[in-house]
């Protein structure tokens, strides 16, 4: 009944996807403090960003020149929007990498993303991080021609004398300008459980499991 | 017939002085001349110092003395005498009006150099107004047109012509810089020009360069803005404002000034004599930094000075954490939205999938959701349908609205957004991958 109310015979709309696709958006203009040119230049910033986060791949490749196997760059444009995630991986696949990788991208486009590396020991944690800090320094050979300077520069340095990579005995740690950061986890995770997370690594099944029973509650997106 | 002359020695002592006798000889010489062949006529002429001792004044074509006519160093002359005479050229540079001679000015002096083929330099103009003015020395010149000409064939302006006058090549009252003074043609600097004068009047509330050449604006302006986007929180500050007015005001010299010295270095010929000017400008300009730096450091206005500037404002991060802080609509991403998050949305599908497998149902069971359903499906589909209605009588009702505006040309200014800039990024993808997905999936079918 309502519906014969509401709908007048003479009106006769198109919900046509072609009409919206030509329909002019208003959107209420802001007066930033800045030039119209420097806020060209965040926009634009903006979109790549925008463009980045659905794309991490293209954002390793394009920033940090390396170009991953098929397999490497199916993994983390899977893992890069889900909440839990199980990769077997056989020795010499690039799981550390692939991570390290990972957390680079996750940190350069995404602000104040918290991620969390956890193994089976402390030091396996720091293995993975020292990775990290080698794609940083592009020391790894095999990368030849990396760009991994790039991801350097946005890694806050507190100290004159350090690069930013802090080597902490209760957990290796770096921060980033947008206030994301890393840091590794010792064995014993369950007394990090006040943390919330937003990202966490697990090295091992043992720790997957692990993490299961001990029923992390979070929102937050994981990779075992 | 050629008639050859002979060298006869004058006679001092039969000087001719009455003025029939005068005329006597001046016509048995004529008849002579007249007889003689057009190449022996010159030779007569030449001879008799047309040429070394004796010129006609082009302007009032008049034979006169050498004497009669200025120095003339042009390069090209080997006449070394200007091209008009001393009379002429003051009846140029103070020209008769009603029976009454008129005193120099700019305008006329100017003129008669242009005659003269000499150079109006201002510096030497000025020399001359004060040396006209000047009592004291004892040494009354009529005028500056009088210390005008003798100052200009002093040795320091010889080789110089009227192309070389500050009027003609630029200088304080250059025409030339007249001419220049506008804006530069290429349309990219120019639309450029008008943005920043226009956020610098939204950013300052004035113009502050509007006085300034046309031509330097562009430059200054642009400055300008590069300053005030350096930091944003510092533009309360009306000292810093000032100061970096100042300090842009301050480059712009600098710049002319080493505009100046590069041309003066160019000149190799006169290097030496140039070299007293390039060293007081290059201490003038070493002046100007020295404010400009302390200027900076004052109103902490350099990167070094900056106490406002953010560790890493300037790195990718940075950049994100600005555009998060100042909250852009073009950065925002509506991520909790299930329709436009593909993350979210997969995990909805794997909860249902899930919940579903989990569901042992039986017969009865099945009818009863299946009822409930149907109850739910139509209360959902009328709200729909009604929620359909109302938004296509919203959009109606805006685009009423957008016409209603450009009727009454209410709609100037206002920019429309192409809706795929305002839709989610994450939606357009899925959309993609759905037009993909149904390519694919038509030639299986067939």
């Amino acid at each position: 009944m309502m519906m014969s109310r509401l709908i007048p015979n003479n009106m006769e709309l198109p919900y046509d996807k072609d009409f919206y696709q030509d329909y002019g958006i208003f959107v209420k203009p802001i007066d930033y403090p800045m030039s119209s040119n420097k806020l060209d230049a965040l926009i634009e910033i903006a979109k790549m960003q925008k463009f980045f986060q659905c794309n991490p791949v293209k954002w390793i490749d394009i920033m940090y020149n390396i170009e991953l196997l098929d397999s490497q760059a199916l993994a983390i444009q899977r893992t890069w929007f889900v909440p839990n995630c199980l990769i077997l991986a056989t020795r010499g696949w690039g799981k550390s990498t692939v991570i390290d990788l990972e957390l680079m991208a996750k940190d350069s486009l995404f602000c104040n993303y918290w991620s969390y590396i956890a193994s089976g020991t402390g030091s396996q944690a720091e293995q993975t991080f020292g990775v990290l800090e080698k794609l940083a320094n592009d020391n790894i050979d095999t990368f030849s021609g990396s760009t991994g300077k790039i991801f350097k520069d946005e890694v806050v340095i507190n100290n004159a004398s350090g690069d930013g990579f802090s080597h902490n005995p209760n957990g290796f740690n770096f921060k980033t300008y947008n206030g994301s950061s890393v840091l590794t986890l010792n064995s014993n995770i369950d007394s990090r459980r006040g943390k919330e997370r937003m990202f966490d690594f697990c090295r091992t099944r043992k720790y997957f499991t692990t993490l299961r029973r001990k029923e992390y509650d979070t929102t937050s997106t994981r990779i075992y | 017939m050629a008639t050859t002359i002979k060298k006869t020695k004058p006679k001092e002592d039969a000087k001719v002085t009455s003025l029939k006798e005068i005329q006597k000889i001046s016509d048995s010489i004529n008849e002579l001349f007249i007889g003689l062949e057009n190449k022996d006529k010159l030779k007569v002429l030449e001879r008799l110092g047309c040429g070394s001792e004796y010129y006609t004044c082009q302007c009032c074509n008049k034979i006169k003395k050498k004497s009669d006519f200025y120095v003339s160093t042009e390069s090209n002359n080997a006449s070394g005498i200007t091209k008009i005479c001393k009379a002429c050229a003051n009846d140029i540079a103070m020209p008769i009006v009603d029976g009454t001679k008129q005193q120099p000015n700019k305008q006329s002096v100017d003129d008669a150099l242009y005659a003269l083929n000499k150079p109006f330099l201002d510096s030497v103009w000025e020399a001359s107004m004060l040396e006209a003015a000047n009592q004291v020395t004892g040494k009354n010149k009529n005028n500056v047109w009088t210390s005008y000409i003798k100052n200009i064939q002093m040795v320091n302006y010889y080789n110089l012509t009227y192309r070389d006058s500050d009027n003609y090549n630029g200088g304080v009252y250059s025409l030339a810089d007249m001419e220049e003074d506008a804006l530069p043609k290429d349309q990219e600097i120019l639309e450029q020009f008008e943005k920043n004068k226009a956020d610098t009047l939204r950013l300052l509330g004035y113009l502050p360069f509007e006085n300034e050449k046309l031509s330097d604006q562009p430059f200054l302006y642009a400055q300008l803005i590069g300053f005030l986007d350096s930091s944003e929180e510092g533009n309360d500050d009306m000292m810093r404002i000032s100061s970096i007015i100042s300090i842009v005001r301050g480059f712009l010299q600098v710049t002319q000034f080493d505009d100046m010295i590069a041309s003066l270095t160019r000149d190799v010929v006169n290097a030496e004599k140039n070299l007293a000017s390039i060293r007081s400008l290059q201490s003038m300009k070493k002046d100007i930094t020295i404010g400009i730096t302390k200027l900076a450091e004052q109103s902490c206005i350099s990167l070094k000075n900056s106490r406002n500037s953010i560790k890493g404002e300037n790195t990718w991060t940075g950049k994100i954490k600005k555009i998060k802080d100042l909250n852009l609509r073009d950065w925002q991403v509506n991520g909790f939205d299930i329709a436009t998050c593909r993350g979210m949305q997969q995990v909805q599908e794997a909860s249902d999938a899930s919940i579903m497998k989990q569901l042992q149902l039986d017969e009865s069971e099945w009818s009863d959701m299946v009822a409930e359903m149907r109850q739910v499906n139509s209360s959902l589909r009328q709200e729909r349908d009604n929620y359909k209605e109302i938004n296509r009588i919203l959009l109606q009702e805006n685009l009423d609205l957008k016409d209603y505006l450009e009727e009454n040309n209410l709609d100037s200014g206002i920019e429309y957004k192409n809706l795929k800039d305002v839709y989610s990024i994450f939606a357009v993808h899925e959309k993609l991958d759905e037009v993909e997905d149904g390519d694919d999936d038509e030639p299986t079918d067939t």
